[in-house]
C-alpha cells in the first residue's frame, strides 16, 4: 500500500496521512484522531499500526492532526476549539469523499480524541461509526467497592493507600491536560450523555465503548456502563468492551495486538450494517 | 510547512518541510534526526516548534521519519540502524533536491545522534555541522534504559500490577529487550545495539562537531569527554556545550506538563544557527 500526505484545509493547515484500502475497498473510511497532545501517529504508533491494519482488509484510514496538535496548526479562519475540531473532521471527510467517493466514516479517538469523536459523531450525519476508548466515564458505588477489595487483596493496605495517591494525581494531570488541548475536563451530565448517545444510536450509528485497564479505578467491572444506564434504550444497542488488559496507550506489543483486532472486527461489522447516507 | 513522502518505492519516508520564510533565505539547511521509539514521539513537538523557529529565521528545515518509524513505511520490526543511517542520506539528498543549500546542518538526538553520526561516513558530501544531542554512547546501556522505562511505563499505566514485570527486569531478561516503551526492537537492531559501542565507532565525517549534553553525571560526562577526545586526535573539530535544561526523554505526555520547554527550544536553536 502506497501511503498519501495530506495537507488540507483553508490554510493547507491540517496534515494527515491516507493510507488507501487494498480491494475490496470498504464503502465506510476509518478516520483516526489525536489521542491527546500526541501527533497522528499515536501513542506507540498505534494510530500507524492501526491504519495499515484497516487497510489491508479493506477499510481506507485516515489519520491527522486537528489544528493545534501534532502538525497542524490554526488556521487563519478558526473559530472556537470545539466547533474547530468538528470542522478539522469534517474537512477531512469532505476530501475523502472527493477523491474517493467514500461518504460514510467511522472515528477512532483514545481520551480526548474519544470526547473528539463523540462531538464530531453527534454534528455530522455522515458519521455512521464511533470507536471510543476511555473517552466519557460514569461511576457507580458497585465499582468503587470492587476496585478497593480488589487492591486491598493485591497490595495490601499501605501499598493501596499509595497506589491511590498515585492514581488520583495521575487522573488529576490527565485531565488538566485535556483541558489544556481545549477539550472541556468536564463530563456530559449521565442524561445528556444518555441522550447523545441514544441520538446516535437512533440514527443508525456504531457506537463502541473500550473501557482500559489503565483506568479500571473509574471502569472497574463489565456490566458497569449497564449499572450506570440500565434505564436506557441504547445499552443494549451499542458494543461496549471492558479490556483491562489494554492500557490507556497500549504499551504491550500483545496490548496493541488485541487492540487491533477488536477494532477490525467492529469496523468492518460497521461497513456491513451502515445505513446509506442520503 | 510541506508534508510529502520521498525515497525509494520500496523504502517510502514521511518528510515535513519547513522552508525558509519571513527573514530571506540564508541558503543553509537544517536536517533534523529523529531519536527512537517513545523518545521520538515526545521529541515531536519539540523538534516541530524549533523547525518553525529557525524557518523563521532563513534556515530550511527538514524533518523525517526513519522507515519502520513514525508515518514512514515499514513495521516496528523493520527498524535497523544500518538502514536508518542510509535514510539519512536519503533525507539529505531530498532536502538538497528541494531547496539546494549551501552549507547543510544535521541535527539528531539520542539515538537519532548516533545514526546521524554513523551516516555521515555513507554520505558524498559531509554536513558542515553535525550536532549530536545526548547521544546513545553505548547500546547495551541504552537498551537496558529502554527496558527499565517499559516496565515503569506499564506499572503506571496499570491499576493493577503484575509482579513478573520486576522480575523480568532484575533478572535482566531477553523477553524484555523485544519490547521498547511500547515499539517492537526488531532482531537486527536488538543485536546492532548490544554490539555498539561509540568509543570503538568510527568516527564521525563533519567540518564541525558539536555535542551538547544536558546536566550529565559523572558517568556521562566522562564518556562525552572521552569519545570528543577519539575524534579531536583524528583531527575533528569537536565542542562540547552543556546544557542546563533537561528534558525527559521517554516518559508518556500526559506526564510531562511542559513537552517543549521554551529555554531548551531557545538553546537548541542558537547551537544550530551558530556559523559552522
Amino acid at each position: 500500500m502506497k501511503e498519501i500526505a495530506l495537507c488540507l484545509g483553508s490554510g493547507a493547515h491540517l496534515v494527515g496521512v491516507l493510507t488507501p484500502a487494498d480491494a475490496p475497498v470498504s464503502p465506510v473510511a476509518m478516520l483516526i484522531l489525536n489521542a491527546g497532545t500526541v501527533h497522528r501517529i499515536g501513542p506507540h504508533r498505534i494510530g500507524v499500526k492501526l491504519a495499515r491494519h484497516l487497510a489491508a482488509a479493506g477499510c481506507t484510514a485516515v489519520r491527522f492532526d486537528i489544528s493545534g496538535v501534532g502538525d497542524s496548526v490554526a488556521p487563519k479562519d478558526a473559530v472556537e476549539f470545539e466547533l474547530q475540531r468538528t470542522r478539522d473532521l469534517q474537512t477531512v471527510m469532505d476530501h475523502v469523499e472527493k477523491e474517493f467517493g467514500i461518504r460514510r466514516f467511522a472515528l477512532f479517538g483514545i481520551c480526548a480524541g474519544a470526547v473528539n469523536a463523540h462531538a464530531a459523531a453527534l454534528a455530522d450525519p455522515r458519521v455512521v461509526g464511533a470507536f471510543m476508548v476511555d473517552g466519557y466515564i460514569y461511576t457507580t458505588l458497585k465499582g468503587q467497592v470492587i476496585r478497593l477489595f480488589a487492591q486491598l487483596k493485591a497490595h495490601g493496605f499501605s501499598k493501596v493507600a499509595v497506589r491511590a495517591s498515585r492514581r488520583a494525581w495521575s487522573s488529576l494531570r490527565a485531565l488538566s491536560s485535556r483541558s489544556k488541548s481545549g477539550v472541556p475536563s468536564a463530563n456530559p451530565t449521565r442524561q445528556e450523555f444518555a441522550a447523545q448517545i441514544q441520538s446516535l444510536v437512533d440514527r443508525g450509528t456504531r457506537v463502541a465503548l473500550m473501557f482500559s485497564g489503565t483506568y479500571v479505578h473509574l471502569y472497574s467491572y463489565p456490566g458497569q456502563l449497564r449499572d450506570a444506564f440500565g434505564s436506557h434504550r441504547f445499552i443494549d444497542q451499542i458494543d461496549c468492551h471492558f479490556t483491562p488488559d489494554i492500557d490507556h496507550t497500549m504499551t504491550p506489543l500483545a496490548a496493541q495486538d488485541r487492540l487491533l483486532a477488536l477494532v477490525r472486527e467492529w469496523a468492518l461489522s460497521v461497513a456491513g450494517r451502515s445505513p446509506e447516507v442520503e | 510547512m510541506d508534508a510529502f513522502f520521498f525515497g525509494s518505492p520500496e523504502r517510502q519516508l514521511f518528510g515535513a518541510l519547513h522552508p525558509a520564510r519571513g527573514a530571506a533565505s540564508r541558503h543553509e539547511g537544517v536536517l533534523m534526526c529523529n531519536p527512537f521509539g517513545q523518545e521520538a514521539v515526545r521529541a515531536h513537538r519539540l523538534y516541530r516548534v524549533i523547525a518553525e523557529r529557525l524557518a523563521r529565521s532563513g534556515f530550511d528545515v527538514l524533518r523525517f521519519d526513519y522507515y519502520g518509524t513514525g508515518d514512514s513505511a515499514g513495521a516496528d520490526a523493520d527498524g535497523e540502524l544500518e538502514g536508518w543511517a542510509r535514510d539519512v542520506v536519503t533525507a539529505d539528498q531530498e532536502l538538497k533536491r528541494r531547496v539546494h543549500p549551501q552549507s547543510i546542518t544535521w541535527l539528531g538526538a539520542r539515538l537519532g545522534a548516533t545514526v546521524a553520526a554513523s551516516a555521515t561516513a555513507k554520505s558524498a558530501r559531509a554536513p558542515d555541522k553535525l550536532i549530536l544531542w545526548e547521544p546513545v554512547f553505548n547500546g547495551a546501556r541504552y537498551l537496558q534504559t529502554l527496558r527499565q522505562a517499559h516496565v515503569e511505563a506499564l506499572e503506571s499505566s496499570y491499576v493493577f500490577l503484575d509482579p513478573a514485570w520486576r522480575t523480568l527486569l532484575d533478572a535482566n531478561s531477553p523477553e524484555l529487550s523485544r519490547e521498547g516503551v511500547g515499539f517492537e526492537i526488531g532482531t537486527a537492531l536488538l543485536g546492532q545495539l548490544q554490539a555498539f559501542d561509540a568509543t570503538a565507532a568510527p568516527v564521525p565525517r563533519a567540518s564541525r562537531c558539536v555535542v551538547v549534553s544536558m546536566r550529565p553525571g559523572p558517568e556521562v560526562s566522562a564518556l562525552v569527554s572521552t569519545t570528543c577526545e577519539r575524534w579531536e586526535r583524528s583531527g575533528h573539530r569537536v565542542e562540547q556545550t552543556v546544557l542546563d535544561q533537561t528534558f525527559e526523554w521517554l516518559v508518556e505526555e500526559l506526564a510531562d506538563g511542559t513537552p517543549v520547554p521554551p529555554d531548551l527550544v531557545t538553546r537548541l536553536t542558537q547551537i544550530v544557527a551558530e556559523p559552522a
